[in-house]
Order: C-alpha cells, then sequence, then structure tokens
C-alpha cells in the first residue's frame, strides 16, 4: 500500500522540491501551507508521516507538535521537523516535544528521503 | 526435527547462491576463452556428429551453453541488488 | 518499375519511417517500451553492420570459420559483464560520462590531451569503417539494378564514385537530421535509440529470411545443406592458431572500445539492470546471426557462377532464386545495418570532436567569445554538424584512396584494430590506480602510431611510388623498420603484426609512463574513484583501524561539514549509545557511522577517501586533500562549462556562484547581524540545494519539468541575491556612506514611482487604493531612489501584511508648515502595541507577520535613509491597522508651488 505523508511548509517552492522527491520515492505526498491547515489535514488524511516546517503561519511548527503530541489518535504520527534556524536550543525543544527527527535547511535530498524511510521503517529493505 | 534441520541447511544453501552466482560471473568469460583456444578447440575438427560437422556443433553448443549460464547468472544477481 | 527503382523507394520510405519513430520518441518524452531492456539490446546491435551483414557471409566462402570470432568477441565480454561493463557503466553513471574519450579523459585527470588523442585516434579509425559501409550500400544498390546473368563481375572491386557520393550525401543528411536536432545535457538520443533498435530487427529477420531461403528453398533442408558443406570450398578445419586467438580478443576489445559500441551500451543506457539482460540477449542475437551466415555461404558458393562476388551472396542468391521480395528486404537490412552505424558512429565521434577538439580550442582561442550559454548551445550544434559531415568525407576519401578492394571484413578489422588502442588506457583505468595521465598519453601515441604505420597507411598508400620502396626496403633503407615486418617479425598475417606491435607498445608506453612520475592528487582520487567503484559499502564489515582518535575524527568532519553539525554528531551519537563523554570511543561502527553522515555532504567516495587518510589506512596527506577539495571545486566549475551547455543552467549556475561569493565575503564577518539573516538566507538556499540535487541528480526529468525547476532556481536566487542586497543597503545606509550625495528633488515624484511599483503587488491582493495626493511640486532635500525605496517599502509592507478581507490602503500627502508629510495606512492587523517600540529595529519584522518574505531590514533601512534626509520615520498611534508617517524638511525658498 502506498505510504502518504504530508509536508507542512509555507514555502511553496520547498514543497514543490520535496514533493517531487518523495513522490518519486512512491509516497503520496499532500501539504499544507499553514500550521492550521496542517492540524487539520492530518486529522482528515490520517497520513503516514508528517514533514512540519518550524515556521509556520497562524499555527507555529511547535504548536501543531504539541497539538498533534496531545492528542490520542496522532500522538504516534512519526515527525520530521524542518527548520531554517539550526540553533541547538531548537532542536533541544523540539526534541523535548517529541519530534522522531529534525533536519536543518538546506538540506540534502537524500537525506529527507533517508529520514523519511527511517521514519516509515522502510530503511531496512 | 529433521526436517528442521535440513529447512536450514537449505536456507544456508539460499543465502550463498548470490555469492555463487557472482563467481560464476567472473569465471564465465574465462571458462569460455579457454574452450575456445586452439589446442581444445582443433581437437573437434573433421569429424561429424549425426551429419553435422562436430565443430559447428561445439562452437554452437558452447555458444548456447554460455548464453544459458549468463541467463542465469543474470537472474541470480539481479533479484538481491 | 524496375528493382533498383523499387529499392531507392524502400530506402527512402524506410528512412522516412525510422525519422518518424525517432521523432515521435523524441517529442513523446520517451514512451514506456523505450525503456525496456528488449531495446536496450537491440540498440547494441549495431555491432552488426553491414560487414556482418555482407561481410560475414564473404568472409565464411573466403575462411570458413574465422568470421565466428568477430561475434565470439563480444559473447565473451558480455556473458562476463559483471567485472567489465557493469565497472564501466557504474562509473559513466556515477560521473555522467558522455562519451569514451570522455571516459577516458576523466579518469587520468579530466585531461585534455588524453581526451584529444583518443578523439583523434577514433577518428582515424572510423574512416575504414565508414568506407565499408558507404561501399556496402553503394555495392548492394548496383548488384540489385543487374540481371541474374551479369552478377558475377558487378561490385567486386570499387563501387560506382557517383553512386557512392550521393549515399555519403545522403547519410550525412540523415544522420544531421536524426542526430543533432536537440544537444541533450547527458548526450542521450532516445529517438535514435529506438530507430536503431527497429533496424537492428530489420537486419535479423532479412538475414533470417535470405539463411532459411538458402536451407530451404535452395538446398533441400538441413541434411542436404551438411552434406553439400561437406563437398563445398568452404574450409571448415581453417586452422585454429594464433589469428583465431587474436581476433577473438581484438573483436572482445572492440565491442568496447568502439566509440559507437560505447555510446549504445553505456552512455544511453537506461539503467544498470537493462545490462542483466544484454548479458544473455546480446550473444543470442549474435549466435542467431552468425547461424544463418554459413547456409548462405555454402548455398552461395554452391549454385551462383564461379567469380561472384561473396560479400553480395546475401543479395546476390534471393535474386538468382527468383524471390525478387527477399532480395528487397535483403536489402532493406544492409541498409539498416549500414544507416545505423554510421548514424550512431558519426554521433558519438561528433560529441568527442566537439566536446574535445573544438570546445577547448574555442575556449582558448583569444578572439573567440562565447557569450552566454545560447551562443555555447548553437555553437555546439554548428560544430556537430560539420564534424558529421567531415567525419563522411573522411569516410568517402578513403574509400577513394584506400585498397578497398580487399574484402570488407578485412577493412572492418584495420578499424578494429585503430579502436582497440584504447584497450590499454581503458583496462588501465578501470583495474590499475597507479596509471596515470603521462601514462596514458604515452601509451595511446604509441599504440596509435605503430597501427598507423603497420596497417592504416599500408592500407591507404598502397600502390603509391614511394610508400611501395618504403614498404620494401624500410624508411631511409632502414630494413628493420619495414612497416610489414618491424624488428624483423615475419608473420605473413599483417593484422597480427600490427595488432602484436601496436598493443606492445602501447601497454609498454602506459606502465613505463605512469611509472615516471607520481600521480597528481586529482589523479589519484579519480583513480580511487574508478579503481573502486564498487567499493563503498561493499566492505562493510572490515576493520578500518582504530588508529584515528576522535579529536582527528571531529577535526576533519567539521571541515566538511562545520564544527557545530559535526559536534552534533559526535555528541548524539554518544548520548545514544550511552557513553558520558563529549565525544564517541572510537571504533568501526563509529567510523562507519560518520563516514554515511559525511558521504552525504561530499559524496561517498570522497568520504571514504578522507576517512581513510585520517585512520591511516590510505596515505594521503592533509595538505593534498586540501589541493583535492581546491581542484575538485576547479573541475567541478569546468564541467559546468563543458558538459553542461544547456544556456539556462549556465545562468543559474552564474547567479548561484555569484551568490555564494557575496556570501562567502559575508560569512568571513562572522557577526551577530549574520547569524540573524542566516534564516532567511537559509529559505531560498534549500530551494536552490534542493533543485539543483534533483536537476543534477534526475537525468531522466522531462524538458518542461527541467525549465520550471530551472525557473524556480533563477527566482531563488534573485530572491538570495536581493536579500544580499538588502543587508548590504543596510551598512551602507548605517555608515553614512551612501554612493550618491544628497540634492533638491521633489518627493512627489518619488511617491509616485513607489505607487507604480506597488500596482503589481495590488492586482494579485485584490487591494482598494484610497490616494489623496499634495498639489504641485514640493522640494526637500534626499535622494530621489533612495525616497522611492522608502516609499516602496511601507507600501509593500501595507499590502502584504494587510489580513482584512476587503483590504484598504491609504495614501496622504500634504504639506504641513515646512514640513512634507506622507502617511500610508492600512486596515489590517496593525502592530501589536508590545512591538511598536522596536519595529524599526533590525530584522524584528514582527512576530504576528508570519512567514511572509522579507529580512525584516526595510523599516529599518528606511527608517535610516529618511533620518538622513533631516526627518523622521514613525508609527502612529491608530485603532485599527497600522498608520506610518513620513516627514520631512522642504527647502526653504522653494516651499511655494512653481509657476
Amino acid at each position: 500500500m502506498t505510504q502518504r505523508v504530508l509536508i507542512a511548509e509555507d514555502e511553496r517552492n520547498i514543497v514543490e522540491s520535496l514533493r517531487f522527491v518523495l513522490s518519486r520515492e512512491g509516497y503520496e505526498v499532500s501539504h499544507a501551507l499553514d500550521g492550521a491547515e496542517a492540524l487539520a489535514l492530518v486529522r482528515r488524511e490520517t497520513p503516514d508521516a508528517l514533514v512540519l516546517d518550524l515556521m509556520l503561519p497562524k499555527l507555529s511548527g511547535y504548536d501543531v507538535l504539541k497539538e498533534l503530541r496531545a492528542d490520542e489518535m496522532t500522538r504516534a504520527l512519526p515527525i520530521l521537523m524542518l527548520t531554517a534556524k539550526g540553533q541547538s536550543h531548537d532542536r533541544q525543544a523540539a526534541e523535548d516535544l517529541g519530534v522522531d527527527a529534525f533536519m536543518t535547511k538546506p538540506f540534502a535530498n537524500s537525506d529527507v528521503v533517508a529520514q523519511v524511510a527511517r521514519l516509515l521503517g522502510n530503511d531496512a529493505g | 526435527m529433521w526436517w528442521r534441520r535440513w529447512r536450514g541447511c537449505w536456507a544456508m544453501m539460499r543465502d550463498e547462491r548470490p555469492r555463487r552466482a557472482r563467481d560464476l560471473a567472473l569465471i564465465l568469460p574465462f571458462i569460455g576463452m579457454a574452450a575456445l583456444m586452439p589446442p581444445l578447440v582443433g581437437l573437434f575438427v573433421g569429424s561429424t556428429i549425426a551429419g553435422v560437422p562436430l565443430i559447428l556443433a561445439y562452437l554452437f553448443g558452447l555458444w548456447l551453453a554460455l548464453i544459458l549460464a549468463a541467463l542465469m547468472v543474470a537472474w541470480r544477481l539481479k533479484g538481491p541488488d | 518499375m524496375d528493382i533498383r527503382q523499387l529499392a531507392l523507394l524502400a530506402a527512402i520510405g524506410f528512412a522516412g519511417l525510422l525519422f518518424l519513430i525517432a521523432f515521435l520518441c523524441d517529442r513523446e518524452g520517451r514512451p514506456r517500451w523505450l525503456t525496456s531492456p528488449i531495446v536496450y539490446t537491440l540498440s547494441i546491435s549495431i555491432y552488426c553492420t553491414s560487414w556482418t551483414f555482407y561481410g560475414a557471409v564473404g568472409s565464411a566462402a573466403r575462411n570458413g570459420l574465422e568470421y565466428l570470432t568477430i561475434y565470439l568477441g563480444p559473447t565473451l565480454v558480455f556473458v562476463g559483464f559483471w567485472a567489465l561493463l557493469r565497472k564501466i557503466l557504474r562509473i559513466a553513471k556515477r560521473d555522467s560520462i558522455t562519451s569514451i574519450a570522455d571516459f577516458i579523459s576523466s579518469r587520468y585527470g579530466k585531461s585534455d590531451s588524453v581526451a584529444a588523442v583518443v578523439t583523434v585516434l577514433a577518428l582515424l579509425a572510423a574512416a575504414p569503417y565508414i568506407a565499408l559501409q558507404i561501399k556496402a550500400i553503394a555495392g548492394s544498390f548496383q548488384v540489385l539494378g543487374s540481371a541474374p546473368e551479369d552478377l558475377t563481375g558487378v561490385a567486386a572491386a570499387s563501387p560506382d564514385p557517383v553512386v557512392a557520393f550521393w549515399i555519403t550525401a545522403g547519410l550525412a543528411l540523415f544522420t544531421i537530421l536524426f542526430g543533432t536536432r536537440t544537444i541533450d545535457i547527458n548526450e542521450r538520443h532516445f529517438g535514435v535509440v529506438a530507430a536503431i533498435a527497429v533496424e537492428a530487427l530489420v537486419k535479423l529477420v532479412a538475414l533470417v529470411a535470405v539463411g532459411a531461403l538458402a536451407i530451404w528453398g535452395v538446398a533441400d533442408g538441413p541434411a542436404d545443406l551438411f552434406a553439400r558443406m561437406e563437398a563445398s570450398a568452404v574450409p571448415l578445419d581453417a586452422p585454429f592458431g594464433m589469428r583465431w586467438v587474436g581476433l577473438i580478443l581484438l573483436s572482445g576489445a572492440a565491442i568496447i572500445c568502439l566509440p559507437r559500441q560505447f555510446q549504445v551500451a553505456i552512455v544511453e543506457n537506461e539503467r544498470e539492470g537493462h545490462l542483466f539482460t544484454a548479458a544473455w540477449l546480446f550473444p543470442l542475437y549474435l549466435l542467431v546471426m552468425s547461424l544463418f551466415v554459413l547456409p548462405i555461404a555454402v548455398m552461395g558458393l554452391d549454385v551462383l557462377p564461379s567469380g561472384s562476388n561473396p560479400d553480395m551472396f546475401v543479395l546476390t542468391m534471393p535474386i538468382a532464386a527468383g524471390r525478387t521480395d527477399i532480395a528487397l528486404l535483403a536489402f532493406l537490412g544492409g541498409f539498416s545495418s549500414g544507416t545505423s552505424m554510421v548514424i550512431v558512429s558519426c554521433i558519438a565521434l561528433s560529441t568527442m570532436i566537439s566536446n574535445h577538439l573544438v570546445m577547448p580550442l574555442a575556449l582558448r582561442a583569444p578572439g573567440m567569445r562565447l557569450q552566454g550559454g545560447g551562443d555555447v548551445r548553437r555553437f555546439l550544434l554548428l560544430s556537430r554538424r560539420f564534424s558529421i559531415c567531415f567525419i563522411l568525407l573522411l569516410g568517402f576519401v578513403y574509400l577513394r584512396t584506400g585498397a578497398t578492394g580487399e574484402g570488407l571484413a578485412s577493412i572492418g578489422l584495420i578499424a578494429f584494430a585503430g579502436a582497440t588502442q584504447v584497450l590499454p588506457a581503458l583496462l588501465g583505468a578501470l583495474y590499475w590506480e597507479g596509471a596515470n595521465r603521462r601514462g596514458a598519453v604515452v601509451g595511446l601515441a604509441a599504440g596509435g602510431i605503430v597501427w598507423a604505420y603497420t596497417l592504416f597507411l599500408p592500407n591507404i598508400l598502397s600502390g603509391v611510388a614511394w610508400w611501395d620502396a618504403v614498404a620494401m626496403a624500410g624508411p631511409f633503407g632502414l630494413d628493420w623498420l619495414r612497416p610489414g615486418a618491424l624488428f624483423g617479425l615475419e608473420t605473413g598475417d599483417a593484422l597480427m603484426h600490427a595488432l602484436f606491435w601496436s598493443l606492445a607498445f602501447n601497454a609498454l608506453g602506459l606502465v613505463v609512463g605512469s611509472l615516471s612520475r607520481l600521480p597528481t592528487p586529482i589523479e589519484r582520487v579519480q583513480a580511487a574513484l574508478f579503481v573502486g567503484v564498487f567499493r563503498e559499502g561493499a566492505d562493510e564489515g572490515t576493520l578500518r583501524g582504530g588508529d584515528a582518535s576522535a579529536d582527528q575524527l571531529f577535526d576533519l568532519a567539521q571541515r566538511v561539514m562545520g564544527a557545530d553539525r559535526a559536534y552534533d554528531i559526535f555528541r548524539n551519537y554518544a548520548r545514544a549509545r550511552g557513553q558520558v563523554t563529549e565525544f564517541p570511543l572510537v571504533d568501526d561502527a563509529f567510523i562507519g557511522h560518520l563516514e554515511r553522515r559525511m558521504a552525504a555532504s561530499v559524496g561517498a567516495a570522497s568520504a571514504r577517501a578522507m576517512i581513510l587518510s585520517v585512520t591511516g589506512s590510505e596515505t594521503i596527506s592533509l595538505d593534498e586533500l586540501v589541493q583535492i577539495a581546491d581542484e575538485t571545486a576547479r573541475l567541478m566549475t569546468y564541467t559546468t562549462e563543458i558538459t553542461k551547455k544547456s544556456d539556462e543552467i549556465e545562468r543559474a549556475a552564474t547567479q548561484l556562484k555569484a551568490a555564494n561569493e557575496r556570501l562567502r565575503s559575508l560569512d568571513r564577518q562572522k557577526d551577530e547581524f549574520l547569524s540573524q539573516v542566516s534564516h532567511e538566507l537559509r529559505t531560498p538556499m534549500t530551494s536552490i540545494r534542493s533543485f539543483t540535487e534533483i536537476l543534477s541528480g534526475t537525468p531522466d526529468l522531462a524538458p518542461d519539468e527541467r525549465e520550471h525547476f530551472i525557473e524556480i532556481i533563477h527566482a531563488e536566487s534573485i530572491r538570495l541575491t536581493g536579500l544580499l542586497d538588502e543587508i548590504l543597503d543596510m551598512s551602507v545606509v548605517e555608515s553614512g556612506d551612501m554612493e550618491r550625495a544628497l540634492e533638491p528633488v521633489n518627493p512627489e515624484i518619488a511617491l509616485g514611482q513607489a505607487i507604480d511599483a506597488c500596482l503589481g503587488l495590488l492586482r494579485t491582493g485584490d487591494v482598494r487604493l484610497e490616494v489623496a495626493r499634495v498639489e504641485g511640486a514640493v522640494t526637500v532635500e534626499g535622494n530621489l531612489a533612495r525616497l522611492s525605496q522608502v516609499f516602496i517599502n511601507i507600501l509593500s509592507n501595507a499590502i502584504k501584511y494587510n489580513t482584512s478581507p476587503a483590504p484598504v490602503i491609504t495614501i496622504e500627502s500634504r504639506v504641513e508648515g515646512a514640513e512634507y508629510v506622507v502617511v500610508i495606512g492600512d486596515n489590517g492587523a496593525g502592530v501589536p502595541a508590545g512591538e511598536a517600540q522596536s519595529i524599526f529595529e533590525k530584522f524584528s519584522r514582527g512576530r504576528s507577520a508570519g512567514a511572509h518574505t522579507g529580512a525584516g531590514l526595510g523599516l529599518s533601512i528606511s527608517h535610516a535613509i529618511v533620518t538622513r534626509s533631516g526627518g523622521t520615520l514613525r508609527l502612529l498611534p491608530s485603532a485599527g491597522g497600522a498608520r506610518f508617517e513620513v516627514r520631512l524638511p522642504m527647502l526653504a525658498s522653494e516651499a511655494e508651488p512653481l509657476a
């Protein structure tokens, strides 16, 4: 069965590149342009993994993360967090909130693919 | 249980298959070359088998054998990659 | 209509069909069937040229089973694909190799000279081979027109020069139309591959049809055939001696070294997996072709009048048997084999000529200036078209001067021997790390010269008086230098003699040349990358040596990835394993982990080389590593210039480079400012990096997709540059070092410019604009461009951050006493009370602004500009929305409107 990945990112170009790279890996990709939409989509579409930008309009990546982790339904959703800040305290905060993987922009496409694969347990085979 | 041991043995053989296929892939051209070398190939000149010149049967037979071996090797090695 | 006219029509129709196939395949963006391994295998079958189609029968009739060697050699190479072809393919795909010259030169340090030598050699070797195709097509055409009883004399010697000329011209046109319509970044031609796959089928079907006719139509089934074979003049007991072995080796080498074979098997290859099919299917194709050659030779000798040219049995036998239909099919088969060889050879050679001879010269020529990518592209296309004409002309000239009275097969073998001179350099490239550029050049040159002297020149010049004197007595009377018996080696077999000496000198040159100096760092790296292409990850379990300390490894890692990231990797690894120290215990698992992380930045092979340099298993010093990094950077620039000719990419790359340069110079300052701006820079950089990786890592992108991605890179580069401009502006304005002096200006003009500039933004957001402007002219002291920058900034903020469902922007300008006042307001969310104080500080874009573009430097810059003009910029207290006020002192004498 095709695994579905939701991208929550407000930069359309980054969305497009991620969509291209992940689609090529065989994932079904959808996206949200702000935090509120991301939250709504996660609840409606129940994706298998979430690629979450930290700086989102309306609802920040932290807030989305907090909401998701507080909800019984989405507590276990694998989340890869992207940030353009990359300072270590950001990373720490995200890890404390229970993010599964953390990457700093700009990233290598292969790293994103590898991380998503790891989150979805596809890396072994 | 005897069958369990037998199955383990078989699994081990199966795990070894890609390695053996790789070895075969490496030596295949050398086997072919050796079989085409003068002293050996010269042995088949002159006689016939069932009306067909033996040298023809030998060369084309060898050729076909190499192709089949390559087919097998390719089939084996393609799987795990 | 006589058969010759019919054949001409059929040939033209067939060519049209092929062109249609190629055109459709290129346009449709590669239909599915085109990527099948069967098409790949069929395209490799261009190995079977007219030489096979017509010449193999001639060869069988003259020399018995010797013709089999030409197909047994490639068979051995393909069934042994695992060791050699797969390695070449893996490297070629990794490095986006465009030709065999490119492959060899990139192994020997991306050397121009190596590439040029290979190209010249390939060009010389191609001439006889192409002459052979022209001769075969011309000959077949002449045979078709002859009555069965006249068949003996026709086409035994040189073909009619007029027919040959028109065939050459037709081939040139055909090839130019086929091969140079576009320039693909990876030098791949999907349409051509589809067309030659069809041609491969046609020639197979045609030869099998003629063979079947020989067995069941002319002879009385297989039993009768073998009976006649016993009695026939076909020598089945041909000596299986040195020549037999030599020819197998020669043809085995040719299947890799011929530029056109490299083109179809390596450059045009879609997927490594296709090789796994070709490994057995291509030998099978050769077997079927060879199987039907012998019956045609036997029956041709048996039933056709003695003195008939055996090279034309494939055509003359059906004619003699009264089967015009099969004769026509055979003609098309021969036409297919000839044209497909010529097309692919010319494409491969013209690529080599334009990339390795013309371009390097053009780039160096002082008078030559190629501006931008479009020029380069046009120039390349033109040089390729000229190259194709030149190559075919060379073939035609060879046909007219060379000793082409010989059989087709012997001409082909001269070409094989020439192409094979590349073999030592190729094998050295793949299996001997010590081989270097000097060795390659010396070996190639020595082998090439000996080949030309002992085989190529004798073939062209025989009959010319002075040459015959040299051939008889040796140059300057030196008997031991006679081209036919070098150093007194009399073999009676010119081919084996030439092959022996040329390869001996070639290999010797490679070894001695390579050992005569140490490899440069770049050669060493390329050697490791080529020879050890399968090494990465293959020996995961082996010991990497525990000599390295964590400090050393950290030092290396932070050079590659930056200190922060390296530190993270080290600390997280240690923490994940419950180690309390800052740096983890250095063991194989950690080194493997680190290598993989580094590989993401610098590529697997380089990462490994670097790790090895620290762990002590390899001896590359740190100095050398730095040198390597520099050279690699230079190489990458070079590669971008030469091979990625697409002008869009070039443009994007230049912009990226410029942006990078500025980024680097700023990076050196390393102040607080930059660490804050980093976030803003990373966003466009992310897109640029990601799409660049997609472009370079996805060879099969559709053209429109590629263009779209390049546009994004372009736009993001501009955004990045704009950002950097903003930052520079900031520092320029702040240090008071403005380029332009203050002068009396009318600020209304600046305001008007700003409104015009923002109209574009307005249209997209459906914003209503309410403007109330001052009457007449006012004059303040300032700078027009700077002032309009201030207004644009405030206006665009008002538009961009307006979250109201019905956005309204008000612009009001008036004169208040001695001051000119502009108030720009909106009905958006306004600025939160807490932020009103800090809004003019650097990078305080306001949290409520969310993730809109721009670094948030604009207001700060505006503030500085207005202050410099002696005015004020402030945020007015307001009930809803933000209201900015600009106040500028007017010049006293001109406060009144001008008459």
